[in-house]
């Protein structure tokens, strides 16, 4: 089942670790959600929207923000259509006990991504993307949710799931999450790609890339993830950065095509400065012949240790 | 799995069958490295070990860190202690054939007898070059040979023992001084009163919000009717702040260290939410403490705190250990951290940045106050300070009840 799931993911150019391999496996095997924290950017969300895609079931996504709440997380009253039947059976004699008994059945509820994963009649992947921005009052509703796989609404009651839905939390790690919800995970710490995962996936994703392209820009990457940067490039900018320099037909970086392009991977001012200050050194790095010397991870840029030998 | 290979040792910690190793491993977990595993998490660790099998190492050992470790700082301590559990070290070579931690520092006319140990009375004082330490061995990991004991060891010696010594460090009790107490107080009180850290995140029920919360309206249009006369609203409520202090005790800092243990003691007496850590050599929660001292008891004399006031200087390493072991209880995001210390730091700055930029990523933001900042001229050039900047929110100093009560004003 692993290695078929793997295959899976890679026919989708998703290029898994063999950590993130097993990870897969037991959310499956122990119905526990998964925990992803790590950097902007290394494929934490896409790896949710592949594993629906592997598996041929729905995506559920759920997208934190500051004031979520859980009437927007969870199920939310039909307000209006309450509000018309109190006016329809204003003249009714039944008890006030009755009639909110009416206005508060499944009829007037509305369905939001929770709810809606629970009632789901085949296991969809509930993706709970960036938990870390949501407010902490926010995490004690889930972890009812993420414990038993159920949800209580006052008034009407415990709904459970129907199927246990696949969960995958990402966080970026912005604000630290409680014990509690930790404690309710499988945790992964997802980091960026070595090289040689890099160049994997840039091979995957875009199989029309030269080869000795892919493979100056995973070096270049590995070397710009050393500097000090405000906004360090994960995978999507190296996809994109690669993506312009086959529309722009480069078949090799210098000096020019790299200031060209650099609003693909580096998005403040400040890093632009760096950037251009340490061009001389990258420079080297991009010209050194494929398979004479291994990238170190460790280089001089002025700024840091110096390492290289 | 590894514990039945043949080419590894067997260790005393390995017990009869996999679910005791397993059941062993975890409580180790547990106690020693203060994982939250319950009797769920082990069970979890069982089935994940049913589930991928304990043929194959790695995975055997992705699918336990995968269920053990609940956050990035567990991951290290984890695969020490899977290494250490289930691959335990051999005895080792001979300490002897292991390069020294420290360069020797040996000193003109130093005649030894072949014994060893006795050092002649009449030695000449050491040349000053040869008497400094190489840099590269000054930090946490130093260790000190019976020879640093020696009473009668060089002054330099002493400077340097006070600095890595656990048993060296100033044992007095420190004292809080009862002189402008009554200013201080004001001066914490102003603080706690003026720290504005915005509003909270949260919707919260109040009176006038900017939010209409149609759904308490509706509910309360229930007792009405159904006619909506009472409007509900939500609004983001003021944040709370907490305040967290960690004081630098070390020799170079004692003269500054006073007003800022009073002032410490002073918000401690104001706010409960309030936490105060003070450090030397080692990092020690004075909070419990300072909250006794104001219980009425006539003398503010804190018991002595041994290795976490008056000796050597290990900011990164102390910091480190508060994010390790305190962070997850005291720091919010409504919490503003204020550091004192001269920044004189004489471990790894790596240590200390990594520290820093936890408690900014966890906090309401850090203020550090430098006594030294206080000459004009001051520049924070210091390897210490160099590090650290990047992640304050402010650098200032405070000396005075004047200079504490408006260091909110400093926050950016």
């Amino acid at each position: 089942m692993n290695s078929d799931l793997r295959a899976r993911f890679a026919a989708r150019g998703y290029i898994t670790s063999d950590e993130f391999a097993v990870a897969l496996e037991l959310v499956m095997a122990l119905e526990k959600p998964l925990l992803i924290e790590g950097p902007a950017g290394v494929g934490k969300t896409e790896s949710a929207k592949v594993l629906a895609d592997a598996l041929g079931t729905r995506l559920i996504r759920l997208q934190c923000y500051e004031g979520l709440d859980a009437s927007s997380a969870l199920y939310e009253w039909n307000y209006p259509k309450q509000m018309l039947r109190i006016r329809l059976t204003d003249g009714d004699s039944s008890t006030l006990e009755d009639r909110e008994a009416q206005i508060f059945s499944e009829a007037f509820l509305l369905k939001r991504p929770l709810l809606e994963a629970l009632t789901q009649e085949s296991a969809p992947v509930l993706l709970i993307d960036e938990v870390d921005r949501a407010d902490e009052a926010f995490e004690a509703f889930l972890l009812e949710l993420l414990a038993e796989f159920q949800i209580t609404v006052p008034e009407l009651g415990t709904i459970r799931a129907k199927v246990r839905p696949y969960v995958i939390l990402t966080s970026n790690r912005s604000r630290e999450l409680s014990d509690a919800l930790r404690r309710r995970c499988l945790y992964l710490w997802q980091s960026y790609p070595t090289a040689q995962q890099e160049l994997q996936i840039l091979q995957a994703r875009l199989p029309d890339l030269s080869s000795r392209l892919a493979e100056q820009i995973t070096r270049v990457m590995a070397a710009l993830r050393q500097m000090p940067f405000h906004k360090v490039p994960g995978i999507a900018e190296t996809l994109d950065w690669a993506l312009a320099l086959m529309h722009l037909h480069h078949e090799n970086l210098d000096a020019a095509t790299v200031i060209q392009t650099r609003g693909c991977i580096l998005k403040a001012r400040e890093d632009w400065s760096l950037l251009e200050g340490n061009l001389t050194k990258l420079e080297a790095v991009w010209n050194d012949k494929i398979g004479e010397r291994s990238l170190k991870g460790e280089m001089d840029f002025g700024i840091g240790k110096v390492t290289v030998r | 799995m590894a514990p039945s290979s043949g080419e590894n040792p067997p260790s005393r910690n390995l017990l009869g069958n996999l679910p005791e190793n397993l059941l062993a491993f975890c409580e180790i977990l547990r106690v020693k490295h203060q994982f939250r595993l319950g009797p769920g998490e082990v069970v979890d660790a069982l089935r994940a070990l049913e589930s991928v099998g304990v043929d194959t190492l790695e995975r055997a050992r992705s699918a336990l860190r995968l269920v053990c470790c609940s956050r990035l700082e567990d991951v290290e301590a984890f695969n020490a202690a899977f290494n250490a559990f289930f691959f335990p070290a051999s005895a080792g070579v001979a300490q002897t054939a292991l390069p020294p931690l420290e360069p020797p520092r040996r000193r003109p006319n130093d005649k030894r007898s072949e014994k060893g140990d006795q050092r002649s009375d009449e030695e000449a004082p050491p040349e000053p070059g040869e008497q400094d330490v190489d840099p590269e061995f000054i930090g946490s990991s130093v260790q000190h040979t019976p020879e640093d004991q020696d009473e009668r060891a060089e002054p330099s010696d002493k400077v340097l023992r006070g600095r890595f010594s656990f048993e060296h460090a100033d044992s007095d009790a420190p004292r809080i001084a009862q002189d402008g107490l009554e200013p201080m107080f004001l001066a914490a009180s102003q603080l706690i009163s003026s720290l504005r850290l915005g509003r909270s995140r949260k919707w919260r029920t109040v009176a006038k919000g900017s939010r209409f919360d149609f759904r308490r309206t509706l509910r309360q249009s229930l007792s009405t009717g159904g006619d909506a006369l009472y409007p509900r609203w939500k609004g983001h409520p003021r944040r709370n702040p907490r305040i967290v202090l960690l004081l630098d005790g070390s020799r170079s800092m004692l003269e500054a260290a006073g007003p800022a243990l009073q002032f410490a003691f002073c918000l401690s007496q104001r706010s409960k939410r309030v936490d105060v850590f003070t450090f030397s050599t080692e990092l020690r929660d004075v909070t419990p403490d300072l909250r006794k001292l104001g219980q009425g008891k006539s003398t503010l004399e804190l018991p002595p705190l041994k290795s976490a006031w008056g000796g050597g200087t290990r900011i990164g390493e102390n910091l480190r250990i508060f994010v390790r072991d305190h962070a997850a209880r005291v720091l919010t995001p409504d919490t503003l951290v204020i550091v004192s210390s001269d920044g004189l730091d004489v471990g790894e700055t790596d240590v200390l940045a990594f520290a820093l930029r936890e408690i900014k990523r966890r906090s309401a933001g850090i203020v550090w106050l430098n006594p030294l900042a206080a000459h004009p001229a001051y520049q924070p050039t210091a390897r210490g300070m160099k590090a650290a900047l990047p992640f304050l929110s402010a650098l200032t100093f405070a000396r005075t009840p004047e200079e504490f009560a408006v260091l909110a004003k400093n926050l950016r």
